[in-house]
């Protein structure tokens, strides 16, 4: 006869004893724990809802990985207003709160990823493998050479803690992105297209709510205090959730190109996809990051490219598809137009859209890169992953700039690294659009929102150091997403097929 | 997500009444505990700096009326801001955390802030202002710290204890709130804990 183990709850004797004295043992320990959890959210409340938060994720993380990973990715935008409130209010750690805040969110992403490696990734990675197109393999085998390029330059070049603080800025988050979107296998399109618009409408619903209503003194407070432009002649720029209006932007800006690739192709989505769209718009408007809307347009433009390009829809549909992508991006001009009359500094820095070169930002700009090229010269194995950008800061010295994040990362890995990662990228996405536009197969709405939400964070990242903004998490993770669907796109083929 | 859902109802719509009683006391416990200590600590910490004339004839209304105007100078706030080390919104927030009573010797300046280390920031930073304002307006008048903040409330003693710097009083509304979306959160961990043991049972039963 099999012996049972008996469970807790079960009648007879034995474990009933146990049951009275777990029982015993449970309620002091509850509450202790009630008393101690009581008592540091009155010293700390945010930190402890942050942490009762990211613990929750763990524990998801082990039953839904999918779930946590997508959670984490939307949580991540909420990075600037916890931040601020963890500022604000302290904590008991010696790291600073900057860095307590950012730990916060990157165990959830760390969590929920390792618990997507250890469900049987290897199958599914081979899968992804086998379904790309030749030009996306040869797209991501250039991004993993980079990225085995940029592990040794960290170590090996430069200052050891910049080049960690680097690596974990820019690098760390395309592998985080890219392979958790790769390994979302068992998330259904079903759920996983309301789910993350739903995430997005509440980013960039509260940072339409903050815009309307002001941030709050906190988050004002936060805003303020670091390095950078958050008003223009009295004006705030919005930020939402995020830390400043760049943050926003870097975020809402693929949010936003997604959002309308999805409304234009799902119908069924068409009323929430457009929701976080204008929502999302007038974020980014509320910013008054230039290159924001400048990126946005170029994004509706791949992705409504994209659209057109496909078989199977009528003359007469895509004319009507091209004549809201052209209509979407008057309103946009207009609402920037009307956004810019808010203070006079906002007209001048406008004038930028009708005379570029005239504008003393973009002059400074181009000295930036001039001098980044120099230095790319003088340095042609890099200057060291992390010793441009934020993390050059860290070491006290002052925060070297390149005010473009493809030139920044020439800068750091010399002309190895950077033009790999350059060609790595393109290749990848000319793949990807190439394997979308497969007139062999129906459009997939998805992939065309994700290739245009990544490529127009891409396209920011031409005017900063965007790269290291907030919204690289979504953007690469839209890259991924855009290859995990072409994988199921080829699965279900050949489910269909027999083969 | 369908399983985790339904494991979280199932804990509310058939959960033994002992248990959904122990989440509801443990849920109020959260609330009222964080309110009750947030109340019984300090809001403010208030620091002073005493003015006085040089000139023995200056009535204290005339003094006070005239640190008044002082304090009123954007230069004088905006400096104050940047060398105590702190961000102000605006005018308004820095005319709130400051005052200028006349008392029988001069004026008391009185600075708040919301832990004692900014009371003391704010009213060094101050003094070197109104120092400043006053020698360029022509005023004579001197600046002597006074008051410096200590935390009598038992709480906040117990809070200074603690590592880290001295965190200010949290919004008591604020408390409250965090602490019921700690106990919903928690509830939502101890279900996904519960589904994923009563499933690990399920299959070992089946196995």
């Amino acid at each position: 006869m099999k012996c049972v183990r008996p469970l807790a709850y079960s009648r007879d004797g034995v474990s009933l004893q146990l049951l009275a004295g777990q029982k015993a043992l449970r309620i002091p320990a509850v509450a202790a724990l009630v008393a101690v959890l009581g008592s540091a959210l009155a010293v700390w409340p945010t930190l402890i809802v942050a942490g009762t938060i990211v613990a929750c994720i763990v524990v998801l993380a082990a039953r839904a990985p999918a779930y946590a990973f997508l959670l984490s990715i939307l949580l991540f935008a909420s990075e600037g207003s916890l931040k601020a409130m963890v500022a604000h209010e302290g904590t008991p750690f010696v790291a600073s709160t900057d860095a307590v805040g950012a730990a916060l969110l990157d165990l959830c992403l760390t969590a929920s990823l390792v618990a997507l490696v250890r469900d049987d990734s290897a199958r599914k990675l081979r899968h992804v493998w086998e379904s790309l197109p030749r030009s996306a393999r040869i797209g991501l085998v250039l991004l993993v050479i980079w990225m085995v390029i940029s592990v040794i330059q960290a170590l090996v070049i430069g200052s050891l803690s910049q080049g960690l603080h680097g690596f974990r800025l820019v690098q760390a988050y395309v592998v985080v992105g890219v392979l958790g979107a790769l390994l979302l296998g068992r998330l259904s399109q079903k759920t996983l297209v309301p789910l993350l618009l739903s995430g997005l409408l509440l980013v960039s619903g509260y940072a339409l709510f903050r815009l309307v209503v002001g941030p709050s003194d906190v988050e004002r407070t936060y805003n303020l205090s670091r390095a950078g432009i958050e008003t223009y002649g009295g004006v705030g720029r919005a930020a939402g959730s995020f830390s400043a209006a760049a943050g926003l932007a870097s975020y809402l800006v693929p949010a936003a190109a997604f959002a309308f690739v999805l409304a234009l192709a799902l119908p069924r989505y068409r009323l929430l996809s457009s929701a976080v769209f204008g929502t999302a718009v007038v974020g980014i408007i509320g910013s008054y990051v230039r290159t924001g809307v400048v990126a946005l347009v170029l994004g509706l433009l791949l992705g409504g490219g994209l659209l057109v390009a496909q078989s199977g829809w009528s003359r007469r549909r895509r004319f009507a598809l091209l004549g809201v992508v052209v209509l979407v991006i008057v309103a946009g001009g207009i609402g920037t137009a009307i956004a810019s009359r808010a203070s006079p500094d906002l007209m001048a820095r406008a004038r930028v859209f009708v005379h570029p070169l005239e504008d003393e930002s973009v002059q400074l700009r181009l000295t930036t890169w001039k001098v980044t090229l120099e230095e790319v010269g003088r340095h042609p194995l890099g200057t060291g992953v992390g010793s441009v950008g934020r993390a050059s800061g860290y070491d006290g010295d002052g925060t070297v700039i390149a005010d473009n994040s493809y030139l920044k990362i020439l800068r750091e890995q010399g002309l190895l690294g950077g033009p790999i990662f350059i060609a790595g990228v393109i290749v990848l996405l000319v793949g990807l659009g190439l394997a979308s536009l497969d007139r062999s197969r129906p459009v997939d709405p998805i992939v065309v929102g994700a290739l245009a939400g990544v490529s127009s964070f891409l396209a920011l990242g031409v005017a900063g150091e965007y790269i290291e903004q907030p919204g690289k998490v979504l953007a690469w993770f839209f890259l991924g997403l855009a290859v995990l669907q072409i994988e199921r796109a080829r699965a279900r083929e050949e489910l269909a097929t027999g083969g | 997500m369908g399983d985790v859902l339904t494991s979280v109802v199932e804990r509310i719509g058939h959960g033994r009444t002992s248990q959904i009683a122990t989440w509801a006391t443990i849920t109020c416990l959260l609330v009222a505990v964080p309110i009750a200590l947030t109340l019984a600590r300090e809001p403010r910490f208030a620091a002073s700096i005493t003015a006085t004339s040089q000139d023995a004839q200056t009535p204290s209304s005339a003094l006070a009326t005239s640190l008044r105007r002082l304090l009123e100078d954007p230069t004088v706030s905006a400096g104050t801001a940047q060398d105590a080390r702190l961000i102000l919104i605006d005018q308004t927030d820095f005319a709130e955390r400051v005052t200028a009573i006349p008392t029988a010797g001069g004026v008391l300046v009185t600075v708040t802030g919301g832990t004692p280390d900014e009371a003391v920031r704010l009213a060094d930073a101050l003094t070197r202002q109104l120092q400043q304002a006053a020698a360029r307006s022509g005023l004579r008048i001197v600046f002597e710290n006074t008051r410096i903040p200590r935390t009598s409330r038992l709480v906040d003693r117990v809070v200074n204890a603690l590592p880290g710097t001295f965190p200010r009083r949290p919004d008591p509304l604020w408390a409250g709130l965090a602490g019921f979306v700690v106990a919903v959160v928690a509830f939502a961990g101890a279900s996904l804990l519960d589904s994923k043991r009563r499933h690990g049972e399920v299959r070992e039963a089946r196995d």
